[in-house]
């Protein structure tokens, strides 16, 4: 970035402030929610769209590290009073029936959620992204099963399909606004650099990238580590947001919203996932009416539940096969496009 | 463990394996030949059973025409999936159409639940499953039995139609050059087509077996089964169609075995065959029975 | 004296078997620094599979790649470059969605000592090394003519230029030996005469030992000091362009073909 530039990211960056402190001020707790679950989507759908748009490599295992993210936040900074209650039929092992970090530690425990999830990442990409082929999708798909598995059976840790309640509520509108920032600032500059160049030229040609001097299982291994760090930290967020966590909160369906949204704003655009984000998190709740039943005049409609999920997946279909690039391709929204709009075209142009 | 309990465990692991062999067909054949992961195929695997229970309870036609009719629409249902979400994407990158397998899946999945009802419904077993047989000492399950020996014949014929057949012998051609294969003449968008239908009629004829080994049918049965299949196919070499039975047979062997041996570890022998799957990555990620392929520079 | 010994380049009985058919069959060649030498035969002779035992696309059944005395057989097609040993692809291989620039600046990766973590908090290091990286790449780019379409992307360009723009990714990955596979393929005579006068001056300008595929005897005849010709698998004759087009080995098997 240019100085321009980054007077223009820091000025954008006190406007989102003032956003906040206006939303946290005067919009009710509903659409407070969607802003946060906005948020959460826009730091885990980044973070994605850098695996699966920018490296071109097929992962599906956002909802495992998620899930790996969330569970640690929860862990980390539950109460031991509340530990003690929760995990009223099988104790909670040792050490973490002993820990519980004060508040102002909450950023440590979303850091380490973010490392634990980076490391599940590791151990998918070690064994698969030295192969070519799509075995990365087929592991990480398995993984999140697997976590799901877990987080069913290894009740000592997780409490099993019962969950953990009452985890402190320390995510709002500052700390998901301000995460999402921030994640979107550093993917986005890592996207722009010489490692995602090395990204990009492997999702174009792996074996080209590699004649040129690129190692390929290195590249894609960090990048998915670093993917899976920020799906992780969202997935801190996001417990501490709702407050309690179970194995049902990160199941398949959260990889999909994920998928959506990167697809429709375009695999390979890190501020199109942004904006789709936002869009996705409204369009949510809008589509929850379709669910819902509903009364005019003498007529009932009933409504039909899971029928959202139907509609976003034809959706997905309907994109890949004709409109495969999405709202932005692999474009970036930039400063430099924002002043070619404004502008007037110029004769040289 | 007495020997005939062992016995009856390894009967009811082959029939499992002969399962999840049937299921790994299908994705085996069509990654040999569009590199494709197709999720949807444990969908199909799916809607076969629910196409057999209606056939059963609402039309009342016998068990062996309702498992008829069910491989056929099975089949109908994977050549509609292939012409008209894959085609389109053949010459796309390949990330577009593992993408749209993935929506495919998920909108059967999603559209079952809807449709059919998020309720399991209890799916009527012919009396042929339900007799127990006493050999050697070992009570043995109808399922246990029959599975097996109608999966290996099925299997036969599958082997026959592969490597016997000029269709099979179009589908070998076309897996290992799909362009030349066209400038010889065959019609490579039909052989494509015979491919999907041949899969899904096995994960059809799978389906019925595996409701009436596991009678209770829901729309996201098919989720496991297939992710397991599809590490067998790996397992016993992506691509190859004997690799892929054999496969099938490991892990259900693998899966029932280890919970009868150490039956406090059964709630987790789903992460054993994901750990399966790990190793062979790491150890032998062609698989029992695969070439190494290299990518043409 | 042995004249292994101050070769850079040097191929000791490489052969290749794919299933059961022998590519390429003890194969033997050695190349001095500063040569530009020629790989000739006909389709199918096994010369690009020779291009890619030696940059480790291929592990060679047997025999090996020895260059500047480091033996290369079990490294892998990155480190290899690491060495100094870049390519072209018969069909060329861009980074179609990239632009020009960004094709070039790909190549500077494996040189690079500020990654990941600098580049996400953009540290002054990190721009300063941003900033050379560009300013070499877009010399590069000068060089080989290409500069004005820097923000185009690869897939864009037109033909000729894009084999321009493979040759230029390639010399970004600092080479010593550069291998080009068919460089003429598709031009027309005009083109392939500035390709040759091309070939020649990036020689001289980056001290480059060059070997080159080629189809187009013009080509091959007019600027190669030495050449080897393979027929199935095997070197049927090696020598200077006149050696060979007198070689009656050479011309059964090879120019005869082409009359």
């Amino acid at each position: 970035m240019g100085k321009r530039d980054y007077i223009l990211t820091a000025i954008l960056f006190v406007i989102l402030l003032f956003g906040l402190w206006l939303a946290q001020n005067y919009l009710n707790a509903y659409m407070i929610r969607i802003l946060n679950t906005a948020f959460i989507y826009v730091i885990a759908a980044v973070a994605y769209n850098l695996i699966n748009g920018i490296a071109g490599q097929f992962s599906l295992g956002p909802n495992g590290f998620m899930a790996l993210g969330g569970y640690t936040v929860a862990l980390l900074m539950l109460p031991v009073y509340q530990k003690i209650q929760v995990y009223f039929l099988t104790p909670l092992i040792w050490p973490f029936s002993v820990i519980t970090f004060p508040s102002y530690l909450f950023i440590l425990s979303l850091f380490l959620g973010g490392l634990i999830a980076a490391g599940g990442a590791f151990l998918i990409g070690f064994p698969t992204l030295r192969l070519r082929g799509d075995y990365l999708a087929i592991a990480s798909f398995g993984f999140s099963e697997i976590i799901f598995v877990l987080a069913n059976n290894f009740i000592p840790l997780t409490n099993g399909a019962l969950g953990i309640k009452g985890i402190p509520q320390y995510t709002n509108l500052w700390w998901t606004g301000g995460l999402a920032f921030l994640t979107v600032f550093l993917i986005r500059n890592l996207v722009n650099s010489s490692f995602g160049r090395a990204l990009k030229a492997i999702r174009e040609d792996e074996i080209a990238a590699q004649t040129m001097g690129i190692n390929p299982f290195r590249t894609k291994l960090l990048a998915f580590a670093i993917s899976g760090f920020f799906a992780g930290v969202a997935g801190g967020l996001f417990v501490t947001l709702i407050s309690t966590v179970s194995p049902t909160l990160f199941t398949f369906a959260m990889t999909f919203n994920l998928l959506i949204i990167i697809v429709l704003g375009g695999l390979g655009s890190i501020t199109g996932s942004v904006v789709t984000a936002f869009i996705f998190a409204f369009l949510q709740e809008i589509l929850r009416e379709v669910e819902a039943t509903h009364t005019i005049g003498s007529f009932t409609i009933p409504g039909i539940p899971g029928m959202r999920m139907v509609v976003f997946s034809a959706l997905l279909v309907v994109l890949m096969i004709f409109y495969r690039r999405g709202l932005f391709g692999t474009k970036e929204l930039s400063w430099d496009l924002v002043f070619r709009l404004f502008k007037k075209k110029e004769p040289q142009e | 463990m007495s020997f005939t309990q062992f016995f009856q465990q390894l009967m009811n692991g082959f029939s499992l394996g002969s399962l999840y062999a049937l299921l790994a067909i299908g994705y085996t054949l069509v990654y040999g030949i569009l590199s494709l992961i197709n999720f949807a195929h444990s969908d199909v695997f799916m809607l076969g059973t629910y196409f057999a229970f209606y056939m059963i309870t609402i039309f009342m036609l016998p068990w062996w025409l309702s498992v008829v009719i069910s491989v056929v629409l099975c089949a109908i249902v994977g050549m509609t999936i292939e012409r008209v979400a894959y085609r389109p994407l053949r010459s796309a990158p390949r990330i577009s159409a593992l993408i749209t397998a993935v929506g495919v899946s998920y909108f059967l999945e999603n559209l079952g639940l809807v449709v059919l009802g998020a309720r399991p419904k209890g799916f009527p077993r012919p009396d042929l499953m339900k007799n127990v047989y006493v050999i050697a000492g070992a009570k043995i399950q109808g399922v246990s039995f029959w599975v097996p020996i109608i999966s290996i014949g099925i299997l036969m014929v599958l082997l026959y139609i592969v490597y016997k057949t000029k269709v099979g012998m179009a589908m070998r051609a076309v897996a290992k050059d799909m362009e030349t294969t066209r400038l010889m003449g065959v019609n490579v968008d039909q052989i494509i087509l015979y491919t999907f239908a041949l899969g899904s009629a096995l994960a059809g004829a799978g389906g019925v077996m595996w409701a009436a080994k596991f009678p209770q049918i829901n729309p996201l049965m098919g989720i496991f089964p297939g992710w397991k299949a599809f590490t067998a196919a790996v397992v016993g070499g992506i691509g190859n169609v004997v690799g892929a039975m054999i496969g099938g047979f490991i892990i259900g062997l693998a899966e029932i075995l280890i919970a009868a041996f150490f039956p406090s570890l059964t709630g987790y022998k789903d992460a054993f065959v994901f750990g399966l799957l790990i190793l062979f990555l790491i150890i032998k990620p062609n698989g029992i029975m695969g070439e190494t392929l290299k990518e043409k520079v | 004296m042995n004249k292994n010994a101050d070769a850079i380049l040097s191929l000791d009985g490489l052969t290749m078997v794919f299933g059961g058919l022998i590519a390429v069959n003890d194969f033997n060649f050695q190349l001095q620094s500063g040569d530009l030498a020629g790989l000739i035969g006909p389709n199918g002779a096994g010369k690009t599979t020779i291009f890619n035992m030696i940059t480790g696309q291929y592990i060679p059944t047997k025999g090996k790649v020895v260059f500047v005395s480091q033996e290369l057989n079990h490294l892998p097609p990155h480190a290899i470059t690491s060495l100094g040993i870049a390519r072209t692809f018969q069909n060329i291989r861009l980074f179609g969605n990239l632009s020009v620039l960004d094709n070039v600046l790909v190549s500077f990766h494996k040189e690079l000592k500020k990654t990941f973590f600098s580049a996400m908090w953009e540290t002054p290091g990190y721009i300063q090394q941003e900033k050379g990286m560009r300013e070499e790449g877009r010399q590069l780019l000068e060089a080989v003519g290409l500069l004005e379409m820097e923000k185009e992307e690869a897939k864009n360009l037109p033909y000729g230029q894009q084999r321009r723009l493979e040759i230029a990714r390639a010399l970004a990955t600092h080479p010593r030996l550069l291998l080009l596979d068919e460089p003429a393929a598709g031009m027309n005579p005009h083109e392939t005469m500035d390709l040759m006068s091309f070939i020649q001056r990036i020689r001289k300008e980056f001290q480059l030992t060059i070997l080159l595929i080629e189809h187009d005897m013009k080509v091959v005849m007019g600027i190669c000091e030495r050449v080897a010709v393979m027929d199935f698998g095997i070197k049927i004759a090696e020598g200077t362009p006149n050696e060979i087009r007198n070689n009656p080995k050479v011309v059964e098997a090879y120019l005869g073909v082409e009359g």
